[in-house]
């Protein structure tokens, strides 16, 4: 040993932290020289003392404010993303009336792609049937399963203006001024134009939400944000519906908050138990651009396709291609998974519904109607909040479920049929569920029979000045490049999550 | 690497939020004795921890495995706590300063300073507790991380940045000056 004996060498030989021939010249001085011996003692008494301090116990509330700073800090804009890997998407949180998608309190996401005739309250589905035939016509009423219409001439007011914040919005302006609008990006983008304010330009991502009228920041559970694409041939409707919260801590947040989608800043683990009995609904809050939603998506679907199966939203839908193929569909990409293996047997079930849906037009059969209601309407007879808006949800989707009656589907007059619905049976684990519809021509023919005879019916004073108006602009405006195909596909997804959670943080409900 | 430490990451980056809730629980109670130690004022420990645990959730899918996740955790909680002294440029704690300043004798909340709590031990406590925080900071770090963490020194030089030997010569000297600073007690205590 070349190193001269110092108090250092000492201090490490009490540590241990000396080579074999250190600590024998250590141990050798040790034995010669007491102070050596007295000074090693010392270090002891220190080691004893620092040890001998009380333990300071983490404050209690440290992990609960760690996961929430956690989540607060990686959804901020100017956060470093979570995966470098990931492509950062441009957070647009408030920056434009249009841009941001969603602000909602923990969400069930119902997609949906829709082009068909239905309801004869549709203000749309007026202009079209006024108009042209084969126009398109997009039924809102339809869209928004889960919103309360009090005032059922306004179903979709009460949506965009009313039901989602956004009062201002008059029904009126958005009934009377709706168009295709079109993108200059390569995938199509859909505005309604005129009657909603700054719904313009698309962004260059595959999909992009246009629904100006709704206040995402006063978006409440229940809510439906409906979001709207098109261009000449192509359609596609994204349906957000807000039913839950507290359900957000999981793989699909996770990966929103790497895909910088902005997700629930407090969660609030009454609300959670509360809604969660029946433990079947993933429920995440997001906030983000249709782009980042898009990504966060398809993030998802690549590296959990046990989330995912069966979800793919590449592009809007090319609405020619559903009377044709549904394999040709871009939008909507149905796994080909059937093995009950894949994910324990949870989703097979739902995708092979789903597709043997596909193939049928319409598929109406009683067994195929039975079950899709019971998750949703359960998780969302759950929720304390908006419970009109939760029954209405329930209610319209148990009514999708009605046995269809056999002079009712030969009758051309008679009313849409009931949504099919595939099997749906997964109350612990993660999945979701798709619904289709493929309304036929005789239906669709039935509905703008029955809207033909709402436009003619008479009205009371305030409404026709208001809708003669309506109808007059309307009749001036068709709506263009959409050719009606008799069929529409609607997806909805239900992710649900395990039903062995773990503790969730104490938050608080954010507050619309 | 803890097998369950290196599960939970798993959950973790794999979407599992909560697991990561767990890792917090796990190590918690460590890293903010060990923060308190070496920043001595709770607020500054728990301030510590949390932005530690934040960050280390952030640049989860950073960590190779490489080292425990703890040595991982607490390099980030040394860079987070000197940021947030940088930062707030708080001057360190001073029984004197606080009293030159009020005119009133700083309160100590700490179980130890309790009426119950043995008037020697309590003392004694304080004493080494003052002196840990007279130390400097490089070598109070190096000495907590020693003695409470009980790490070696590699680990230490690791979660610290620099040299072994610049550990051992801090662990050194830090030993030296709290054995000044004790050596009343110490002689009490040997008679």
């Amino acid at each position: 040993m070349n190193e001269p004996f110092s108090e250092e060498l000492l201090s490490a030989y009490f540590d241990d932290e000396l080579s074999s021939e250190q600590r024998a010249e250590v141990e050798k001085h040790l034995h010669e020289s007491p102070a050596a011996q007295s000074q090693l003692a010392d270090f002891g008494r220190i080691s004893e003392a620092i040890k001998s301090l009380p333990q300071e116990p983490a404050p209690i509330e440290l992990s609960s404010a760690v996961l929430k700073e956690a989540e607060r800090q990686s959804l901020l804009p100017s956060a470093a993303p979570i995966a470098p890997s990931q492509p950062r998407l441009q957070t647009v949180l408030k920056s434009t009336a249009w841009g941001m998608v969603t602000l909602t309190a923990g969400f069930f996401l119902i997609v949906g792609l829709f082009n068909q005739f239905s309801d004869d309250q549709s203000p749309l589905l007026m202009s079209s049937t006024e108009t042209e035939n084969e126009s398109l016509a997009f039924n809102f009423e339809e869209l928004a399963v889960s919103t309360p219409a009090p005032d059922a001439k306004q179903p979709f007011a009460d949506k965009l203006g009313g039901g989602l914040g956004g009062g201002a919005q008059p029904f009126e302006a958005v009934k009377m001024d709706a168009k295709v609008g079109r993108s200059a990006a390569g995938v199509s983008f859909g505005s309604i134009t005129n009657g909603i304010p700054a719904l313009a330009a698309p962004t260059n991502s595959n999909l992009s939400f246009s629904n100006a009228t709704t206040d995402l920041t006063k978006v409440e559970i229940g809510d439906v944000i409906p979001y709207l694409e098109m261009s000449e041939d192509r359609a596609a409707f994204i349906e957000v519906t807000v039913v839950d919260i507290q359900q957000a801590l999981g793989t699909m947040q996770f990966l929103l908050a790497k895909n910088s989608i902005h997700s629930s800043e407090e969660l609030d683990e009454s609300q959670y138990r509360k809604n969660n009995t029946s433990q079947d609904m993933f429920a995440v809050y997001v906030e983000a651009e249709g782009s980042q939603l898009l990504a966060a998506i398809e993030e998802m679907k690549s590296q959990h396709q046990d989330l995912f199966l069966g979800l793919n939203l590449k592009g809007p839908v090319d609405v020619s291609e559903l009377s044709e193929s549904i394999k040709t569909l871009d939008g909507l990409s149905i796994a080909d998974q059937e093995s009950r293996d894949f994910t324990k047997g949870r989703f097979s079930r739902a995708s092979s519904a789903v597709r043997k849906a596909l193939k049928q037009t319409p598929v109406l059969t009683e067994e195929k109607n039975v079950l899709a209601d019971k998750p949703m309407a359960r998780s969302l007879n759950s929720d304390t909040k908006n419970s009109d808006t939760k029954r209405s949800l329930a209610k319209s989707i148990k009514s999708t479920n009605k046995k269809e009656s056999p002079n009712q589907s030969r009758n051309p007059t008679a009313p849409p049929p009931p949504l099919p619905t595939p099997e749906f049976e997964t109350p612990n684990s993660q999945a979701f569920q798709i619904v289709v519809q493929i309304p036929n021509k005789r239906q669709l023919a039935h509905q703008k029979n029955t809207l033909l005879r709402e436009k003619n019916a008479p009205r009371g004073k305030a409404e026709e000045k208001k809708g003669g108006k309506d109808k007059t602009q309307l009749a001036k405006k068709p709506m263009t490049g959409f050719k009606s195909t008799g069929k529409s596909v609607r997806v909805i997804f239900l992710l649900q999550i395990p039903a062995s959670r773990p503790e969730l943080p104490k938050s608080k409900l954010p507050k619309p | 690497m803890n097998t369950l430490d290196q599960e939970l990451i798993d959950e973790c980056l794999a979407g599992r939020t909560d697991a990561f809730g767990r890792l917090v629980v796990r190590h918690q109670d460590r890293l903010y004795n060990s923060l308190y130690k070496m920043l001595g004022s709770a607020e500054d420990a728990r301030d510590a921890s949390q932005n530690a645990f934040v960050q280390a959730f952030q640049k989860l899918n950073t960590f190779r495995g490489n080292s425990s996740f703890y040595s991982w955790l607490f390099r980030i909680a040394m860079n987070a706590a000197i940021s947030q002294k940088r930062k707030e440029k708080r001057i360190s704690y001073s029984i004197d300063a606080v009293r030159e300043q009020s005119g009133i004798e700083p309160t100590d909340t700490h179980e130890s300073s309790q009426p119950t709590h043995s008037l020697e031990v309590t003392e004694n406590q304080h004493a080494v507790r003052q002196a840990l925080s007279e130390l400097a900071e490089e070598y109070r770090t190096v000495l907590v991380l020693k003695e409470m963490e009980g790490l070696k020194y590699n680990e230490i030089a690791e979660i610290v940045g620099c040299p072994v030997g610049t550990v051992r010569s801090r662990i050194h000297r830090a030993r030296a000056e709290l054995k000044l600073k004790l050596k009343p007690y110490f002689r009490e205590e040997s008679a």
